[in-house]
């Protein structure tokens, strides 16, 4: 089972990595690890989402976190097509307004 | 065919959820939040709660439970006790969630500060905005228990 992966490097700067399946508890500490040498060097990370069924409180606050290391460093979170539940959570907590939300494909071709 | 046994097989085929309970005791351990969670999300679905009710409950059930695991050490709280009661005329689901854990101050829970990028405090904020109601029942030293409430129709 392998959650977080790199898509592409998109250029020096930013990577495009996609979460899989149920971020939870059970599994908050090997993705938050994966989620650290995945994103190490690069100032803009995009996620694609639209395969995330289910994301807690434990996983958002690992993408808190992600989105407080990269401003310091001038960069961004950008959060690609996630499904209506996971963007529902985004709006509860007002995370929507921490990330970018962006939606279609063409930002994944 | 015995008639009274086929009317049994077609009142059961309706299948209409009228009071049906889930109780259910687990362990304290991160690998069975997704139980509790899939077993009352496939009750909520039974019972004719649309997706995005049976989404949110879910969610409200992993953070609950979660909970449970995560501010308790293995000796406090070994279990934790979770029942769950649909009530037809009522048509809301009700869900308690009860550990043996340490409580805690409910005085010390304050509402998120996203824009601080500080993480965590999330899940109860989050419990008592998809959820219709939420009732907190926390002794120090004693333990905790969670009871919350969603609706057909409701929020
Ligand atoms: N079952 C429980 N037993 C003991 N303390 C609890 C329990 N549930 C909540 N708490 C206390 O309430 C606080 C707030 O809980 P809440 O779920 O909102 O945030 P969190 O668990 O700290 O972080 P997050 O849910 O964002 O991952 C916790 O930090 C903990 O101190
Ligand atoms: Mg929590």
């Amino acid at each position: 089972m392998n959650e977080l992966k790199m898509i592409k490097k998109l250029n020096q700067d930013a990577v495009l990595l996609s979460i899989d399946g149920e971020i939870d508890i059970f599994n908050i500490g090997k993705v938050r690890e994966q989620l650290v040498q995945l994103t190490d060097g690069f100032k803009e990370v995009q996620i694609d989402m639209k395969n995330l069924n289910f994301i807690d409180s434990t996983g958002l606050g690992m993408l808190i976190g992600l989105v407080r290391d990269l401003k310091g460093k001038n960069g961004s979170v950008v959060l690609i097509n996630p499904r209506p539940q996971v963007m529902r959570l985004l709006e509860t907590t007002g995370l929507n307004t921490v990330f970018e939300v962006r939606r279609g494909d063409e930002s994944i071709a | 065919m015995n008639p009274l046994h086929e009317s049994v097989y077609i009142d059961s085929s309706t299948d209409i959820c009228f009071n049906e309970n889930i109780s259910l005791t687990v362990p304290s351990l991160p690998a069975y939040v997704s139980v509790v969670r899939l077993a009352i999300s496939a009750m909520a679905s039974r019972c004719g709660f649309d997706i995005e009710a049976i989404e949110d409950i879910k969610v409200a059930v992993a953070e609950a439970v979660t909970n449970a695991v995560i501010h308790s050490s293995k000796q406090q709280s070994e279990t934790i006790k979770i029942d769950s009661k649909y009530d037809y005329l009522k048509r809301e689901l009700r869900i308690k969630i009860e550990d043996q854990g340490p409580g805690f101050d409910m005085k010390h829970i304050k509402t998120p500060d996203i824009s601080r990028l500080e993480s965590g405090g999330l899940g109860l904020f989050i419990i008592r905005s998809i959820m219709d109601e939420v009732k907190l029942n926390t002794t120090m030293g004693q333990g905790t228990s969670i009871v919350m409430v969603k609706k057909i129709g409701g929020n």
